[in-house]
Parts: C-alpha cells; structure tokens; sequence
C-alpha cells in the first residue's frame, strides 16, 4: 500500500543521486574496483560487470601465449574467486534499489561458501538448481529473457520443470543452454542433465494410456 | 617595447601497437587534420622505423627533407617541418631506419627528444609505426598522451600486448636507473630463472618486495601509466567489446588502467578514400568514421573513456 509520503517519490525511483550514492559506497571501493565499475553504479550494471568478468576470464580469450603465458590456470582461479567475492560483499550490501542498507541484510547471497565450490559439487543439474543458482547470483529472470529471447514464463517453466508446457525437445535444448550460458554455467552439462529428466518424463507420459 | 610571451610546451601524443596494418598512420594523420581544422597549431612526426607514409594519407608529395637530415647532417628539428593541408598542420616525415640503432647514438637520440619538445605547436603527434625497438618504445614513452591501436584480432592483440609490456619494463628499468637502483634492477632480471620469476608481474612482484623504495616507485609508476586504446576496424559489438576485454586483463594482471578512448567501425568509404591519394578526414568528415575519429581525439583531449 502507497503511503502518502511525498518525500519518498523525491528520491526518484527509489535511487539517491549520484554523489550521495558514492559518499555511502566509498568504504567499500575496492570490491567496486575489482568489478571494474565507478562507485554510482547501479545494480544492473552490477550484475551485468559480474557475469562479463566471469566470462571473460573463464573463456577461451586467451587462446594463445604469450597472454595465456601470463595468465596460467591459477592465476585465473584467483581472479575469478575475487570477482565472485566482490560481487557477493556488494549484493550483500545493497537494497533491491542499489542503496546500501544499514541492517546488513541485503540481497542474500552467500558469502561463506564459494560458489565456485558450490558449482563443482554439483553432481547433475536440475530446474531446480537452475533456480537456486539463479537466485544465489542475484540474477532476476526478466534480465535473462531480455538478453536470450526467451520469454519469462518458459524460463520459469524451465526450473519448474513444467514440461507439459515447454516447447519440444529440440527447442527446449536451445533454451536451456541459452539460460545456463547466461548465468556462465557449463551449458552443455547443464543441457544435458536437464534433457535426460526431459526424456524421463516424456517415457513415463507416453506409458500412462 | 614587446614581452615575449612564455610559449606554453607542446602536448606530445605518440601512436604505437606493435603490429602494421591496424591503422595508426590513417588514425593519427586524421586526428591531427582534425586539430588544425580546428584552429590548433599541429606538428606531425613520423618516426615509423619500417618506412614513412603519413603524407600519403594527408594527400601530399613526400617531402625531401626528412629525420635522416636531422640524425646525419644536424639540421634542426623545427627547419624540418613543412606545411601541408590548411597551414596550421606540418609534417616532419621520416625515413627507412630513421630511428635504427645502428645509425643513432645515444647523444642523438637524447637530443632528437630534445628538440622535439622544444616543438612550437599545441600538439605534436608522433606516428611510431609497428614493432618495439628500443627506440620506438623510448619515443612513445616520452609522450604527454600514449596511445596504441589494435584491430580485434589475436595477432594484433597479442603485438600490442607485447609492446604494452616492454613499454612498461622500459618505463620501470629508467626509473630504477634515475633513482640509483640500477643494479638492483637489471640483476633482478638476469637472475629471473634462479629467482623463479616466469613473467612480468613475479618480476614486478619481486621487485616491490626487495626493498621500501622500488615499491614505492613501483607503485608510483604504475599509477602514473596512462595508456589509451583504439580499436580499429570493429564491426560488431564483440570487437568493440575487447577494448573492454583488454583494459580488464591490464588491470589485473599489471594493475595499470588502459583508457578504452575509441572504437572506429570499419568502413569503406576510408579505403577508397585512400587508394584516391586524398585526405580522408578533408574529403569525408561527415562520414561515421570521421565522427568516431573526432569523438576519440575529444577522449584523449578530455580523458574521457568508453563505457
């Protein structure tokens, strides 16, 4: 329910301005250095710094030496661990309109276990997971379907599960390595786990006449 | 009576990437076409160890007075700049091994940046050319405003990659020398194997943790690193997206920060333009091209970068 506080709809959208943004983010600069961003930046950007950084120093970019040379599997584990760090400390931080908020509850997610190790201890993928990753990355599906294409409804049918109302086989592949590419997951693993529980409930409607 | 007024220096911008063929000399004879059309007074320079062609894309004959004049028969610098285009553009062009190092001694090469300073312009813009002779990184390194140029792709990327890494290593190397560390410095890197130094950074590393003093002119310097990138030739926006890509590895890898100041599409029109012997940014300045090349020198001007 809308109070009738007027002063709420001066901060417009519910950001403050740009310098105070900063003056409150300042203590907290080095995460925002290692993401790569200015102090003001809001959280889709945020996001948006996360999963490129992640792709970049995940991927094949450094294909050959003498950049590879420099950046041997160690050193890009290191890198990749910082940014899943920062990205963790800021959402914590943050409010759902990217204000830090005082009580230290901010957009959960988790800041003890990395998720590096969280991902390795995946044994199988599953909507479900899909979700949770998802949701630990602070990832909103709308973002997801603006950058794949893919509307929301069979994005949320995709961790659901809800097979009936998901498109064929053939698409569904399509959809699901889009989805698991986004959020820099490994899409074949991810498409082919998810299609095996396809398959599986797909034998089991046919043997229900 | 008159005051003489004090002339203030002029800006240096020196162009470099390590590869040929990634467009450095189209780009800098634009930027500085682009500055005098805009009333500023520009000398420039080009130094391009593997041949001049500037004044082939400014549209003029090769002058005969060339940098081989000044190296061998000590004519000033400033005699050597000669007019093109509107009047407030000069050009001082070079030779094959101009700046070679059998031919230049050290006295010549001190005094060649000498007098390049002592330039009377607002903005004296040194085209290096490609690869990463001593010289060449020397020359760039001198510059107020460093830039190098790629095309997105491997090769140049890992030649501007390279070059990027010796300027630093130059960089650190005079600054270790001029602040008596010479030794310290230049027996680190022999020793590298014993001292299990595989690449720049464990050196750098190494270096920071040998004393209170490198660390802080490590520190120093790197902070004080500016370089600014220029893709050229992209056409999609993944090849705009590696000045991003590159900027990040510098900046984690080294820790210095690559101003991304310019991302030029590729376009047609500026090979014809060119095979036509005319000035592209004369010729075409309403082109997309054209815009992008004012919009990257207004970047390096300013110190604005892309997002």
């Amino acid at each position: 329910m809308r109070s009738g506080n007027h002063e709420a709809h001066q901060k417009c959208e519910g950001r403050l301005s740009s310098e105070i943004i900063k003056m409150d983010r300042k203590n907290h600069k080095k995460y925002f250095d290692i993401l790569e961003l200015d102090l003001d930046a809001s959280l889709a950007e945020i996001r948006k710094a996360y999963l490129d950084l992640k792709k970049l120093y995940s991927t094949d970019f450094f294909l050959t030496s003498p950049i590879s040379d420099d950046f041997p599997d160690e050193r890009r584990g290191d890198i990749l661990k910082q940014i899943d760090d920062a990205y963790s400390h800021i959402l914590a931080l943050l409010d759902k309109d990217g204000n830090i908020q005082e009580n230290g509850e901010g957009i959960s997610y988790c800041t003890d276990c990395g998720h590096d190790q969280y991902i390795a201890k995946i044994s199988a993928f599953s909507g479900k997971i899909l979700k949770e990753l998802r949701e630990r990355m602070g990832v909103e599906l709308h973002e997801i379907s603006r950058k794949t294409n893919i509307s929301m409804q069979q994005l949320e049918n995709i961790e659901l599960e809800n097979f009936q109302k998901l498109p064929p086989a053939v698409y569904l592949r399509g959809f699901v390595t889009a989805f698991a590419e986004y959020l820099t997951l490994d899409p074949h693993k991810a498409a082919e786990d998810i299609m095996k529980r396809y398959k599986i409930w797909k034998d089991m409607k046919g043997s229900d006449k | 009576m008159e005051t003489e007024e004090k002339k203030e220096k002029a800006e240096i911008w020196a162009i470099a990437g390590g590869k040929g063929g990634t467009g450095k000399s189209f780009i800098l004879s634009s930027i500085g076409t682009h500055l005098a059309e805009g009333g500023k007074k520009v000398i420039l320079v080009d130094a391009d160890l593997g041949g001049a062609n500037l004044h082939s894309f400014l549209g003029v004959n090769k002058p005969k007075k060339s940098l081989t004049n000044f190296f061998e028969n000590k004519v000033p610098l400033s005699d050597l700049v000669e007019n093109v285009g509107n009047g407030s553009l000069g050009l001082i062009t070079g030779n094959f091994n101009s700046l070679d190092s059998g031919a230049i001694k050290h006295h010549q090469k001190l005094r060649f940046f000498r007098q390049i300073k002592k330039l009377e312009a607002d903005y004296v813009l040194i085209d290096l050319g490609a690869g990463s002779h001593i010289n060449t990184v020397d020359t760039f390194l001198l510059a107020d405003k460093m830039m190098v140029i790629v095309v997105p792709e491997k090769p140049a990327i890992e030649n501007m990659y390279e070059f990027t890494k010796k300027a630093l290593f130059r960089r650190l190397s005079v600054s270790f020398g001029a602040h008596g560390l010479k030794y310290l410095f230049a027996g680190a890197w022999e020793n590298r194997a014993s001292h299990k130094i595989g690449n720049l950074r464990d050196f750098i590393d190494f270096l920071a943790n040998s004393s209170e003093k490198a660390r802080e002119i490590i520190d120093f310097e790197i902070s004080n690193f500016h370089i600014h990138i220029v893709i050229n030739q992209a056409r999609n926006i993944q090849d705009r997206s590696v000045g991003f890509a590159v900027k990040s590895l510098f900046k984690k890898y080294l820790g210095f920060t690559f101003q991304y100041s310019g991302c030029i599409w590729y376009d047609d029109t500026v090979w014809n333009c060119i095979r036509k012997g005319h000035n592209f940014m004369e010729l075409c300045n309403t082109s997309k091209c054209a815009v992008e090349i004012m919009k990257l020198t207004k970047n390096v001007r300013e110190g604005s970068h892309l997002k």
